[in-house]
């Protein structure tokens, strides 16, 4: 499969450029888009300036002041970057079909085969970073390679702004000196796993043998001994392919508390609603994972007459299906959200009800 | 526990325990089920918490009497051994040897002690006997119309009351309700009503038996009913919330009646919903002076028609059902001819029996 040939887009700072480029008093200075510190809020984008003091996504809004006194903070207005976001994905369709958005801001384009019949996806990457500066008069940040894994790398390499393209000839290279937390599928806890194994890059991830790996790893294993090698088959999912979408955190540490349960899944509801309102999708089953500390790990359902994409709804269902669990008896190490079956219930349509009360 | 049995004495009562157990529990025990051995017979007893039961087997012969736990797979295992004598033996750690000439199974149980029963010890606060068969005709009649998810958990179940000698029994998924009712030689003295949830409705009506001279006993505590028959003993949680208030749904007046022969009706809706698309089985039905038509159209698949004769004597009328509502009442019903009365397109039908009273269907049209 190395004759794919994959780009990434990840806009630099999408929602604080947005609310820059809205508002020039704004252009210069350390920008936060985010929640108030009044409503626990946390920082769900930040301009360049504003990185400069440490400030991140994810952080608490409260926190992020702290850093940073004169930073501007800017309530998120989604209906404005939904439009940005709309905007972005015609151009990539007029490349190609093939695409696999990750949030409004980010996506993943198959050009292997494209409309414009353009042999190089680096000549592809440039012209759709110089379409998007035309039409929105953003910038974004680009990572071409013949796999998602190492595309979605090269984006992150140069920013903002940035074009980068990792050949088939340069990644085992380029992996080398990849620190261990950026591959694909590496997240805190398991990093910390890596560190403690001895493995901190692409290197010496690769001089491990697969019986190692899935020794330490289980079924995770051979896909870290294939991404340290270059080997990444997964294939790019347009929306129209997509069947659920979700969320899920495996926590540092493993959670008792129900209330700390609780906050966690309702943080992971609102993301889901994030992610459904990006791609305009409602769903009707709402399915609630937990892997408990001892590696067992269930799901719970609902399905539901009519679609929802509230984060509050949601929510109000998956703490039913917490009921249904041993959560708060047992540790948990993780916790998902996710929602399928799109669109309301097809044979309700124009049914009409008993009059019950 | 120590006891010889054949297959055919045991494998049923296995198999009916295996609908009770839960599915996707999270405690290894709910997966088991609980053998009981004494005096020459054993009791399987399974539950998810919800719903319980205890099926009594008579066995060759209990050695040494005891319980145990014994993981499900203890059933296709038993159903696989050819038809001689079957050898159970557990040890004190819960582990049970199952032998059968020559071939022998070790498999891990859990104690017995922690197996979880569902709690009879409140106050018994009356009982009712009718045959099976009755209950059996109550349920199947009408269980199919309740709400299959619990977006509103009241409906997810069968409502049942008692009072006196008449039984009622309704289910509705708020499109369409089926209502039954009828009259019992022994009654009750006071006043019952339980919303008995779907899922133990549809265990219930496996284990129901045809057989006119076999009787069931109904229960009746505070939060649970227990169902028992000569053999097995069920017991289930109640939905411990209101029912709604049926009655007023269901119409007393009407502008338009119709008397048409169910089996022409029936095979003519099962053509017609041929060609309606998966999502939206509408149909349109039209009444003119003694005919009925039948109209369906799915985009770009096709177009049905069929015409009956009826009896029609009112305004010509159009009416939208789900076809799957009309085929479902259909197949219960045991009149040659049945009635369907309407107050207009937009309100709630009835559709019964000619002749009989005891049962009713009411559903609600689709907006055009």
């Amino acid at each position: 499969m190395n004759d794919r040939k994959i780009i990434h887009i990840d806009m630099d700072a999408f929602y604080a450029s947005v609310e820059q480029r809205d508002n020039p008093e704004l252009r210069g200075k350390p920008v936060i888009v985010g929640g108030t510190p009044q409503q626990r809020g946390v920082v769900a984008a930040c301009s360049y300036e504003a990185r400069k003091f440490g400030i991140h996504s994810a952080m608490a809004s409260a926190t992020a002041l702290r850093l940073c006194q004169q930073a501007v903070l800017v309530t998120p207005d989604f209906s404005k970057y939904k439009k940005a976001s709309g905007q972005i994905h015609e151009i990539f369709h007029e490349y190609t079909n093939m695409i696999e958005p990750l949030s409004l801001d980010e996506a993943y384009l198959d050009v292997t085969e494209n409309n414009a019949g353009i042999k190089s996806a680096t000549q592809i990457a440039k012209e759709i970073k110089e379409k998007i500066y035309e039409k929105t008069r953003l910038t974004a940040s680009a990572g071409v390679s013949y796999c998602k894994f190492l595309a979605k790398i090269a984006s992150g390499y140069k920013k903002p702004d940035g074009l980068t393209v990792v050949t088939p000839e340069k990644a085992l290279r380029f992996i080398e000196n990849l620190p261990i937390g950026s591959f694909h599928g590496v997240g805190k806890v398991t990093e910390k796993k890596m560190f403690s194994l001895g493995i901190k890059n692409g290197l010496e991830l690769r001089i491990k043998s697969l019986d190692f790996l899935e020794e330490h790893f289980g079924k995770s294993g051979a896909w870290f001994y294939d991404l340290a090698r270059g080997v990444d088959d997964s294939p790019v999912i347009s929306i129209q392919d997509r069947k659920s979408m979700g969320r899920e955190e495996t926590y540092p540490e493993d959670i008792l508390e129900m209330d700390k349960i609780k906050n966690y899944l309702e943080q992971l509801c609102f993301d889901v609603e994030k992610d459904l309102r990006s791609e305009g999708l409602k769903g009707r089953t709402i399915t609630l994972k937990i892997k408990y500390l001892d590696f067992k790990q269930i799901t719970r359902s609902i399905t539901i007459e009519k679609a929802v994409q509230s984060g509050a709804t949601i929510y109000g269902r998956i703490l039913k299906l917490l009921d249904n669990t041993l959560a708060g008896k047992k540790k948990i190490r993780l916790l998902g959200v996710s929602v399928h079956n799109f669109g309301d219930a097809p044979d309700k349509k124009g049914q009409l009800d008993l009059p019950l009360k | 526990m120590k006891l010889i049995t054949k297959k055919n004495e045991i494998l049923d009562s296995l198999q009916v325990a295996q609908f009770f157990i839960s599915t996707g529990s999270t405690l290894p025990l709910l997966s088991n089920i609980l053998f009981d051995a004494q005096d020459d017979f054993l009791f399987l007893s399974a539950t998810d918490m919800d719903i319980s039961v205890k099926i009594k087997c008579r066995v060759e012969k209990v050695e040494q009497a005891g319980k145990t736990t014994i993981p499900k797979k203890i059933i296709p295992l038993i159903k696989e051994f050819t038809d001689d004598i079957i050898k159970i033996e557990t040890d004190k750690n819960d582990n049970t040897k199952v032998v059968c000439k020559k071939a022998s199974y070790k498999i891990n149980g859990l104690p017995a002690e922690d197996f979880p029963v569902l709690q009879l010890d409140e106050k018994k606060l009356e009982s009712i006997t009718i045959p099976q068969k009755l209950l059996k005709e109550i349920i199947s009649k009408i269980y199919y119309a309740a709400l299959k998810d619990t977006t509103k958990r009241n409906l997810n179940g069968v409502y049942f009351k008692f009072e006196g000698k008449i039984i009622e029994a309704v289910a509705t998924d708020a499109h369409r309700l089926a209502y039954y009712k009828t009259e019992v030689k022994t009654g009750v003295k006071s006043k019952f009503d339980y919303i008995i949830p779907l899922k133990t409705i549809n265990e219930i009506v496996k284990v129901l038996s045809d057989d006119e001279t076999k009787e069931i006993t109904l229960n009746f505590y505070d939060k649970v009913i227990e169902f028992q028959m000569e053999n097995m003993d069920i017991v289930s949680r109640i939905i411990d919330e209101n029912y709604p208030n049926y009655n007023q749904v269901i119409p007393k007046e009407f502008n338009m009646e119709a008397s048409v022969n169910k089996e022409e009706f029936a095979a003519a809706i099962r053509r017609a919903s041929t060609i309606t698309s998966d999502k939206s089985k509408i149909v349109i039905i039209k009444f003119e002076k003694n005919k009925l038509m039948i109209i369906a159209q799915a985009q770009d698949e096709g177009e049905a028609f069929e015409e009956i004769d009826i009896k029609y004597d009112s305004e010509p009328v159009e009416v939208s059902y789900n076809a799957a509502y009309i085929m479902d009442v259909l197949k219960v019903i045991e009149s040659d001819t049945i009635e369907i009365k309407l107050i207009s397109s937009m309100n709630p039908g009835i559709i019964k029996g000619k002749g009989n009273d005891d049962f009713l269907y009411i559903v609600m049209p689709i907006r055009k």
